[in-house]
């Protein structure tokens, strides 16, 4: 009993130990994870692998859904490469679904953001030049897309920690833009033939190689430049010039192409399960009157294809989708059924899939092509990018320069057909009209638009997966041209048309709401059309006439 | 089972037999209740072991010492009868029953019984017949209705749902409104798993006021559990064994239109996942089936309604409880033995529960100085399928309530089939949709098992150093250990179209361990009572979990079959110290004052803030003691209590991090903590009285109000700023209600009584404050609603879209007919909070029968009805039937009657359109009105309904058994009213805070009945 008793005692005096708090600290202390002041330079790396990997949607579940509610529901429908059949989603139908907006911007600014920030922040404390030059160039690219689908954004002030963050107006963000990339290329130059040895390992465009970087930095200079044409032509033209001189990517060995892995995989490869879109009806009408092989390499026939429309002697069992069906149509047929897929290499769930685009030779050629139109000093003549971009699309897709048929792919007169009337639908897709009618082949008595739609027509083309950047062409020079939307649910928008610009997310309204109103008097002073917030606000630099 | 009785009871007495012999007593033992000799019961003489045992009739006969005085005459049951012996040699003893009046003593705080009546706070208890005998497999969802203030919302995961209480509305922003559960004196982790037969009471300590002591995590209030001990049911060996049988259908509220079949604009379409077809008049139509080898495989087959196929889809459910408890009670230890065994399949094919209970609690006392209390419990529960709630892909019901029309039953339950290359594919009508399935599929093909263990653990030591003092060591342990698969087998789209498994553990328990030393005097009127105490929590969490996509072989569910399988891992560690006081102060048993201190060190809070203290105050009078009342009042009883109680917050939010992920990625938290936090406070009063009149009517009254302030959340702050949300302190919520219990005998002569429990309450919380340049807080968004905070405004606001309103309130409709729409969720359409819960209960008694009904009534409240929205929009709900052809529906006459139609200039509206272009407008999943189908979740149901008879005691004795009972047994018979019509506002997608009144694809009710079987040994 008096045994029981001092146990007791010492069981109380154990429990009673309660002020005793000392090792609280170390309690509170998650060993599952990394607090802000424990990472340096050794580990600068990992935060490096996940800046450039997750803007472009490639890291994990996340990024699938990032890719979904930003590429997906809306460049790949705004450029016309893919139609959506899902019953519900609205963007194709011109709507502006706030709910995959924010979604969209929060993933980029509270994620991805703080990612390319950090990368950047750290290099400069850190005194990491070329690594800094690297997340400059790597700020612009990906900023670059922000702005051209609002206007103004959040971008020198982002990551202030306030409660408020003023934008920059549009203009300011691409003055930025190439001050940043003068810093980076300066940097790189002085680093000729470098390699980073604290990112090499976790860079997976370039893994660390300056020279390539700097060639990146040029391209996409001419690629920002050339977007300003019609709204200050003489800095398009300063900055375009400056590109070349420095030497932007020429060759496909040097094309930037983010490596999956099936950690990091291609998002196409998760989302194409899920069904929810498929090939554009602008694709069929392009490439089956072109008779382009690329077809082939990009997308998968259709299960049950109608070939009553095929092209003469040509087997073409591709089917294309018109943009912007009605809910009623989508809920009654099984276009996933009737119209083409991706290639197979996109539908493997689980495989890394793909490399992702970054950037590429094709693009700069007819970057290039577009500039020596208008007289700048690209190093050659128009006609001359233009047939060098075509080429270098056809091998950067492993094909020759023939077409289905086996003639000259460059030089044919072909011109894109009718994607033709469905046979399958309930409702037949009523579109007769080719979607264009502009030739491959280059005219050089043509004026300078038409020589332009053939340049962009081709450009898109090349461009394919990248929409983000079709759709941003697509604004600037109105071509190529597309076949209207069966239906426009945005009163905002005709179905003649695609949206000039996505809407600031609710979350801003709510969260900073001061700050994006003043965004939006910034947007009208700079816009041709100013409607405020809306879609059919033009952009500061979406300036061309009639478009 | 009496003959074991009376062997034990010879051979505990065997030894004593004869060898002090002195005199012979006799006698013989029967029962008041029906005069019969009474067996096995043990006779003794007290202070020694000198006894013996009745024989068959009751009948006994012993010797003993001249100098014996006492005969003591104790059974299992009955009250012990104590008899001077004297000179007297014949004894004929006549045992009552042993009534526990439960009224009178109240199991609070740290397992402590006080007397009731010196309460100074609302409490109401619950007893275990009640919970036993029409019960639930999760014994909370049986006090829905019979406590005022507490509501009960239950999640849609089919059997083995979890269920969220509330006690006094919603309080916390982001931690759990919830209550605390505490099971034998102890914190533990609920009671969803315990088996109500080891319940003995459940009490339910309503405010801050009544659990201040169990300190920050019974800020909600606390349901205390006591389970059964044996304790106080006198010496011998009891046994029960019960049956519970109960049956359950599904009852369906929604109705389908049964006019068209699949397809759009009238046309028929075999892959249309929507019924805007044409009408189904048994013309031949193509069948759907992608099977090569289906009979009606590119043929046709007729177009004819299937008013059945969604209602064929269930099935009976079945539960089987059985039951056996064991009570082996000796002079100075007193243990039981229980094991429940729970058999249950839903009314969903697949969804089949197995439980096992065992427990085991054992007490002793040594000298009447050291009391011993320990208890082990072990829970193995196995849920063969549980269901994904709401909207997700994973959910049956998302499919099995969009089922167009024309689909056949016979069709559909062939959920799989061969494909020309032997694999195994879903057998639908539309392949590889976002958001389309074969219900079937869903429910047989995508699985998800879930095996818990729970094992609790306790220990208990007092020690009596004088009358008046005592101290208490206890300690308690209670781990869960959960293991879950999520199967998918390849062709399940939208999410694993080439298969998937996922399989995680997770381990967590909460360990308390308490000392308290107790003092109790009295010095004439004045009786002081005064405790002390340390308490030290220790809780830890940690989960693995491992996924994988793509199946290497198909439908083969292992880790390495997957393309790549990922591993994740979550810990989480969190440790309070406390000390605290309490004391009573009483004067005339009449008057008594409660005083609480509480001092908690929390590891979450900053080094500075993590000490903090919290006290309460009380006061009762008892009235009718203290002046002279009139004789009609039994008892007046005031109350008023004042409380604060402090709250910590989560682990590790006070410095911001970086995680680790596969592929070696750093990525930065998104939530900027914060290093100085402060603990959140709950202030609450409470004031009331009890009344009881006449002997027969027993009245309660409570009135509150509780502020929570400082409450610690993570406030949206604009993303551009870097991070998403800072966490801070803020807020102050505000619940003040009134609670009122009205009993009443209204009938009661011998044979015949008539009992009504009434109870009522009203609670409105309001949002006072969020935070400095916060009026509003998002909880979460779906496609349907947003569920928000807003200041001053009550708790819960949910926005929606709705219809777009001119200056006078009237719709604009548009030149097609159809309304115009908000373009964002800006309007405040719904608030589930009820104007008032109530409950009622009447209970009749006649000879050996009973009947008890409980009727069960939510007041007010809206919601949001998100599967009528879809359903609307789908062509399928049944009023979307009329007004399908062109120009044939005007808004305002033809549908929302009462609203008015305007055109954009003001002009009445005379544009028309038609049901399907109407709805598709206005419903549909993604883009939906909400606005347009909120429904009132108003409800009166019958939550219970029991009718037991015991068998006679002239029948049960000549039986081998004590006793016998049997029940027949009904739960959510019928809904007395029902507002929302089309589905039951009690069943949520979750219980997550943001779920409250989410409605969406949720299964449907249970309507239960069955029979118990109940018999003693």
């Amino acid at each position: 009993m008096k045994n029981l008793l001092k146990l007791l005692i010492v069981l109380l005096i154990a429990v009673g130990y309660t002020g005793c708090t000392e090792e609280f600290d170390e309690i509170n202390t998650n060993p599952k994870a990394i607090t802000l002041d424990k990472l340096d330079q050794s580990n600068y790396g990992f935060i490096v692998r996940k800046a450039l990997i997750s803007p472009l949607y490639c890291a994990s579940t996340t990024g699938s859904n990032g890719m979904q509610l930003i590429q997906s529901l809306h460049f790949d429908v705004y450029s016309n490469y893919w139609a959506t059949t899902t019953p519900n989603f609205l963007s194709d139908r011109n709507v502006m679904v706030g709910s995959w907006q924010n979604g969209m911007f929060n993933a980029f600014y509270a994620g991805e953001a703080a990612q390319i920030k950090y990368m950047e922040d750290f290099a400069r404390k850190a005194g990491l030049k070329g690594e800094l030059a690297v997340a400059k160039i790597w700020k612009v690219y990906i900023y670059l897309r922000y702005t051209d689908l609002l206007g103004p954004i959040v971008y020198s002030q982002y990551g202030n920690m306030q409660k408020t963050v003023p934008y920059d107006k549009q203009s300011d963000v691409y003055k930025n833009f190439f001050l940043e990339l003068d810093s980076a290329v300066t940097i790189l130059k002085q680093n000729a033939g470098g390699t980073s040895a604290t990112i090499s390992s976790f860079d997976p465009i370039y893994q660390g190689k300056y020279d390539k970087w700097q060639k990146m930095a040029n391209s996409l200079r001419l690629r920002i430049g050339m977007r300003i044409v019609y709204v200050d032509p003489a800095t398009a033209k300063t900055q375009c010039e400056k590109a070349v001189a420095d030497g932007p990517i020429t060759a496909n060995a040097d094309n930037g192409w983010l490596t999956t892995t099936t950690t990091f995989p291609n998002p196409y490869n998760t989302i194409s399960s899920w069904g929810e879109y498929r090939m554009s009806a602008d694709m069929e009408s392009i490439c089956k009157g072109y008779l382009d092989k690329r077809i082939t390499t990009r997308f998968s026939p259709a299960k049950t294809p109608d070939n009553t429309d095929d092209p003469a002697g040509v087997s073409f069992p591709y089917e294309g989708l018109l943009n912007g069906q009605t809910k009623n149509d989508r809920t009654a047929v099984s276009y996933n059924t009737l119209m083409s897929d991706h290639q197979p290499a996109y539908l493997k769930v689980g495989d890394k899939g793909p490399n992702w685009h970054v950037m590429r030779a094709a693009e700069t050629s007819f970057l290039r092509a577009e500039g020596a139109l208008r007289g700048w000093a690209m190093g050659g003549t128009a006609q001359q990018f233009y047939e060098d971009g075509i080429k270098l699309s056809l091998a950067e897709n492993g094909l020759d320069n023939l077409n289905m048929k086996g003639e000259d792919y460059i030089t044919s007169s072909l011109t894109p057909a009718s994607p033709g009337i469905d046979k399958n639908t309930v409702r037949p897709n009523v579109v007769t009209d080719p979607a264009s009618t502009v030739p491959i082949k280059w005219d050089a008595a043509g004026t300078l638009e038409y020589n332009l739609e053939q340049i962009i027509t081709q450009k898109w083309l090349a461009l394919f997966p990248d929409s983000e950047e079709a759709y941003a062409e697509r604004r600037r020079t109105g071509y190529p041209k597309l076949l209207p939307r069966v239906e426009s649910e945005n009163p905002d928008v005709p179905r003649e048309k695609v949206p000039y610009r996505a809407l600031y997310w609710t979350a801003e309204y709510t969260n900073n709401k001061a700050e994006v109103e003043k965004a939006i008097t910034l947007l009208n002073t700079e816009s041709a059309a100013a409607n405020g917030d809306k879609a059919s606000t033009r952009l500061w630099w979406d300036k061309k006439p009639g478009n | 089972m009496r003959k074991i009785t009376i062997l034990l009871a010879l051979l505990l007495f065997a030894v004593s037999q004869g060898a002090f012999a002195q005199k012979t007593i006799t006698g013989k033992v029967t029962s008041s209740e029906d005069g019969l000799g009474m067996a096995g019961v043990p006779v003794v003489v007290k202070g020694t072991t000198v006894g013996t045992a009745t024989d068959v009739n009751g009948s006994f006969s012993l010797s003993v010492p001249n100098d014996a005085a006492t005969l003591v005459v104790s059974f299992i049951g009955m009250k012990t009868v104590e008899l001077p012996i004297g000179t007297q040699t014949v004894f004929n003893v006549s045992l009552e029953p042993e009534v526990l009046a439960l009224g009178d003593v109240v199991v609070t705080a740290l397992g402590i019984s006080r007397q009731a009546k010196a309460l100074t706070y609302a409490t109401q208890t619950v007893s275990a017949e009640q919970l036993a005998e029409a019960r639930s497999i999760n014994p909370v969802q049986s006090l829905s209705g019979r406590v005022a203030g507490l509501s009960v919302t239950n999640a849609s995961q089919g059997v083995g749902s979890e269920s969220k209480v509330l006690l006094r509305g919603n309080r916390s922003i982001a931690g759990s409104s919830q209550p605390l559960y505490v099971i034998d004196g102890i914190p533990m982790g609920g009671i969803a798993n315990i088996s109500p037969d080891d319940i003995a009471s459940i009490n339910i300590m309503k405010g801050a006021n009544a659990a201040a002591l169990y300190g920050s995590r019974a800020n909600n209030g606390a349901i205390i559990i006591t389970t059964k001990s044996g304790a106080g049911l006198g010496e011998g060996v009891l046994v029960d064994l019960g049956f519970t049988f109960q049956a359950s259908n599904a009852y369906y509220l929604d109705k389908e239109q049964n006019k068209y079949g699949q397809g759009a604009n009238g046309t028929y379409g075999p892959t249309s996942t929507v019924s805007w077809g044409p009408e189904m008049t048994g013309q031949q139509v193509i069948h759907w089936t992608p099977d090569p080898n289906h009979p009606l495989y590119q043929q046709n087959y007729a177009f004819e309604a299937q008013p059945d196929n969604i209602t064929d889809w269930f099935q009976t459910g079945l539960e089987l409880a059985t039951n056996l408890q064991v009570v082996m009670n000796t002079k100075n230890t007193n243990t039981a033995l229980s094991y429940t065994n729970t058999e249950a399949r839903g009314v969903m094919s697949t969804n089949n529960l197995h439980r096992h209970n065992i427990n085991l609690r054992f007490g002793s006392t040594f000298k009447e100085k050291l009391v011993v209390d320990s208890k082990i419990t072990m829970i193995k529960e196995n849920v063969e399928n549980t269901f994904w709630g709401g909207e997700s892909f994973e959910n049956p019901m998302r499919y099995l309530y969009m089922l167009p029309r024309n689909l056949r039953t016979v069709d559909i339950e062939q959920f799989e089939y061969k494909t020309l290359g032997g694999l195994n594919r879903q057998h639908g009508w539309r392949w590889n949709d976002n958001g389309t399935g074969n219900p079937y599929w869903s429910r047989e093909r995508i699985l998800k098992p879930r095996d818990t263990w729970r094992s609790i653990g306790m220990i208990s030591l007092k020690y009596n150093i004088t009358k008046d003092l005592s101290i208490m060591g206890r300690s308690a342990i209670d781990a869960t250990f959960n293991s879950f698969e999520y199967k998918y087998y390849n062709d399940t789209y939208t999410t694993a179209i080439q298969g998937g498994y996922d399989k995680y553990n997770n381990s967590s328990y909460g360990w308390n361990s308490d000392a308290l030393i107790t003092y109790k005097k009295s010095f004439g009127d004045i009786a002081f009572d005064i405790n002390a105490g340390a308490n030290h929590y220790n809780t830890e969490y940690q989960q693995i979990y491992g996924t994988g996509r793509v199946f290497n072989m198909e439908n083969f569910f292992a880790l390495s079959n997957t393309a790549d399988p990922r591993p994740s891992e979550a810990y989480s560690r969190k440790v309070v110290n406390s000390v605290y006081g309490f004391g009573e102060i009483s004067w005339r048993n009449a008057l008594f004052l409660n005083l609480t201190g509480r001092n908690d060190w929390s590891s979450t809070l900053p080094a500075d803030n993590r000490s903090y203290f919290y006290p309460s105050v009380g006061l009762t009078a008892v009235l009718d003691e203290l002046i002279t009342m009139p004789a009609a009042i039994n008892l007046l009883k005031l109350r008023a209590s004042y409380a604060i109680v402090g709250n910590d917050t989560s682990p590790y939010r006070l410095s911001r991090t970086a995680s680790i992920a596969t592929g070696g990625v750093l990525t930065l938290s998104n939530q900027l903590p914060n290093a100085n936090l402060k603990p959140e406070t709950t202030k609450s009063l409470e004031v009331g009285f009890d009344l009881r009149v006449i002997e027969k009517i027993r009245l309660g009254f409570t009135l509150y109000q509780t502020n929570t302030y400082d409450q610690l959340f993570a406030t949206p702050v604009p993303a551009t700023s870097g991070v998403a949300s800072i966490f801070q302190n803020g807020a102050d919520i505000q619940n003040r209600g009134a609670e009122i219990t009205l009993g009443a005998e209204i009938i009661s002569t011998g044979d015949f009584s008539w009992d009504i429990d009434i109870n009522w309450a009203k609670n409105n919380s309001e949002v006072l404050e969020i935070a400095e340049g916060f009026n509003v807080l998002s909880y979460g968004t779906d496609f349907i609603r947003e569920y928000k905070l807003v200041a001053g405004e009550p708790f819960g606001e949910v926005y929606a879209k709705s219809w777009l309103r001119d200056a006078n309130g009237n719709v604009i409709i548009g030149p097609n007919g159809v309304p115009r729409i908000t373009p964002g969720m800006s309007v405040p359409v719904a608030n589930f909070n009820p104007d008032f819960l109530a409950g009622m209960t009447n209970t009749l008694r006649y000879k050996s029968w009973n009947f008890s009904a409980l009727i069960d009534w939510r007041q007010g409240g809206t919601f949001i009805a998100f599967t009528e929205a879809i359903r609307a929009g789908s062509g399928i709900q049944d009023y979307t039937e009329d007004f399908r052809a062109a120009n044939s529906l005007l808004f305002g006459r033809d549908v929302f009657q009462g609203e008015k139609g305007v055109t954009d200039t003001g002009a009445e509206n005379t544009a028309t359109t038609n049901s399907e272009v109407f709805w598709n407008n206005v419903g549909g999943r993604n883009n939906p009105t909400g606005g347009a189908f909120v429904r009132d979740a108003s409800n009166m149901r019958i939550r219970e309904v029991v009718l037991g008879y015991d068998l006679p005691k002239e029948i049960v004795s000549k039986t081998f058994f004590r006793s016998a009972r049997v029940s027949l047994v009904g739960r959510n018979l019928l809904f007395l009213m029902n507002k929302a019509e089309y589905t039951d506002p009690e069943i949520m997608i979750s219980t997550a805070d943001s779920a409250e009144g989410e409605n969406a694809f949720a299964f449907p009710t249970n309507r239960t009945y069955g029979f118990s079987l109940n018999f003693g040994f």
